[in-house]
């Protein structure tokens, strides 16, 4: 029952993102057509695309026709140069995915680091984690890329994952992706194992005389680990075309690229695509945590049974 | 009193902070638009404190004009944005468990679904992009932060004994919503406003980077990266002192926030 409600909930949003999409790029008053063809153009040329479109239609026969295509994922051509919306959009989704999957790694790594160090480096671990969150994109991107000039071996990529070098390559702008992200959630960890500390059953672990890495990792995580993931659920939908900033000073083609590319040349069907990728993540992302917190803690299903 | 302490030092330090931006431009030493093809891309010196860009303007005017521009919107739509959260928030917690608290959840998950960006880029590339525009988008975005807040808040407080009593006085319920709950909720949607500050800059550092703020020849802090990113490894203070300000921007606002919560630390 519990199942049926969240994925109706959820449905409800995608339709909501639809519609969105639907009331952005057709319902406002803007002339697609004139776009495409360019301000040159003879008023019977844009006539004929604005046919060719159906963009001459009532706006119902348009949102029929739009939703029944959206389903099919049939989204178009891309009014600039038309290739198929679809494709573009899946295969620089690839390239962003691969990148996530490494910030993903970065992060980590980083939490565990946090939670096996030793208590007399917290006071430098709380400092690096303030500064990584007040630090904008803008300038970890920045400096990171002149180190990568600098220093780095790796710094071309052909557009495809052909050999490791290309993956190798992705590494900078994913390690300046996760810095915010793995700095949350680092502070988060260390905010409950903070209030874990001294409850009950750690300090009858310790009393048993198990090493403080063991409690760290079996005790305390294991309670820690629910408000770590609901943060991380938080984070994740955001690095897909929130990465765009360090796409572009990495000239990396990934969505978030994709995005202001499209955005730029006024390239709506592309922008619909994106969108409605957009809220398809982040359904899928919501609906697979909220699966994963009653395995990893019982208690859970409890509290939804009792509301 | 505490309560009203608190808001009061928050209030000081936003409006200091608006205080100081909109002074910044008046210590620029030069025209931040005056276009100089003599001496363009010149390193920093003591007659360019931050260099000049590729037309020979001064970056270090162009720098203090773009975060002036920046911090007064983000200020106002931040305050913009708290005014209509504490409003709708309210309605929607005071009719919690109708179909008016539905359909206001469901409009801020719709809105959480989508990164605002995204959406605010969209609406832009369909209007004319300029920074009035720009202001009114990301206020139409962001208030759904203190609405949420503000509406959990109205859900625990509104049948506490004291609203009991002025409903037993006989105040209309608009007025108890307007000038007794509300009011109660300002201080919590405040304080997440004001850490929510950072990320308002960003947005609109964002949305400059993509050409959809200020417009030139009228310096942004985001447009002047994304300009730079051509000179990145010639000319490193193209990037550089912009990246620098938003960065120093964000840094104070969270200290202050780690400082102001340091004596009230129940608040999140």
């Amino acid at each position: 029952m519990f199942y049926v409600k969240r994925i109706t909930y959820y449905i409800s949003i995608l339709v909501g993102v639809i519609l969105f999409s639907f009331i952005i790029f057709h319902a406002i008053p803007s002339d697609p057509a004139r776009i495409i063809l360019g301000p040159n153009a003879g008023e019977q040329q844009v006539e004929t695309l604005r046919k060719e479109l159906g963009l001459d239609k009532p706006l119902q026969q348009q949102l029929t026709r739009y939703v029944s295509r959206v389903i099919l994922l049939d989204f178009g051509k891309s009014y600039t140069d038309n290739r198929s919306v679809y494709h573009e959009v899946f295969q620089k989704f690839q390239i962003s995915l691969v990148l996530v999957t490494l910030t993903l790694f970065f992060t980590f790594f980083y939490t565990l680091f946090v939670i096996s160090s030793s208590k007399n480096i917290n006071r430098g671990i709380e400092i690096v984690n303030f500064m990584l969150v007040s630090t904008p994109t803008f300038f970890s991107g920045i400096i990171i890329a002149i180190l990568t000039f600098l220093f780095y071996p790796f710094t071309s990529f052909s557009g495809e994952f052909q050999s490791t070098a290309d993956v190798l390559y992705m590494l900078p702008p994913a390690l300046v992706l996760a810095l915010y992200p793995m700095a949350i959630l680092a502070r988060i960890l260390k905010q409950e194992m903070e209030k874990l500390n001294d409850s009950p059953f750690v300090v009858c672990a310790r009393a048993q005389g198990l090493s403080e890495l063991r409690i760290r990792f079996e005790h305390i995580l294991k309670n820690a680990l629910i408000p770590l993931l609901a943060a991380l659920s938080n984070q994740l939908p955001m690095l897909f075309t929130g990465a765009f900033i360090v796409e572009i000073i990495f000239s990396l083609p990934g969505i978030g690229s994709l995005l202001i590319k499209s955005i730029l040349q006024k390239d709506f069907p592309m922008l619909e695509c994106i969108i409605i990728l957009n809220g398809i993540v982040f359904v899928l992302i919501n609906l697979i945590f909220e699966t994963i917190y009653p395995v990893i803690d019982r208690r859970i299903t409890k509290q939804y049974a009792q509301k | 009193m505490h309560k009203n302490k608190f808001i009061i030092k928050n209030g000081i330090f936003l409006f200091v902070l608006f205080l100081i931006s909109s002074l910044l431009p008046y210590i620029s030493s030069h025209d931040p638009l005056a276009i100089d093809l003599d001496s363009k891309l010149v390193e920093p010196s003591q007659q360019h404190l931050l260099g000049t860009d590729e037309l020979g303007r001064d970056v270090f005017s162009r720098v203090t004009n773009g975060f002036s521009t920046t911090m007064r919107v983000a200020l106002l739509a931040m305050l913009a944005s708290l005014v209509v959260g504490i409003f709708l928030g309210g309605i929607a917690g005071y009719f919690y468990g109708t179909w008016v608290d539905l359909i206001f959840n469901w409009i801020v998950s719709l809105i959480f679904s989508l990164p605002f960006l995204l959406i605010m880029a969209s609406v832009m590339s369909i209007i004319k992009p300029n920074i009035v525009n720009a202001y009114i988008i990301l206020s139409c975005i962001i208030w759904v932060g203190p609405a949420r807040i503000t509406r959990a808040e109205v859900i625990k407080t509104k049948n506490l004994d004291h609203i009991l009593a002025a409903r037993a006085f006989g105040i209309p319920e608009w007025r108890i919503l307007l000038f007794i709950i509300m009011p109660a909720t300002v201080e919590s949607s405040f304080t997440f406003s004001i850490s929510y500050l950072p990320e308002i800059i960003g947005l609109e550092a964002g949305l400059s980077f993509l050409g959809l703020g200020v417009q030139p020849p009228y310096p942004g802090l985001g447009k002047m990266i994304f300009d730079g990113l051509n000179y990145i490894y010639s000319s490193w203070w193209l990037v550089l002192f912009p990246a620098m300000a938003l960065f120093l921007a964000v840094m104070s606002i969270n200290l202050f926030m780690a400082w102001s919560k340091r004596d009230k630390p129940d608040i999140a």
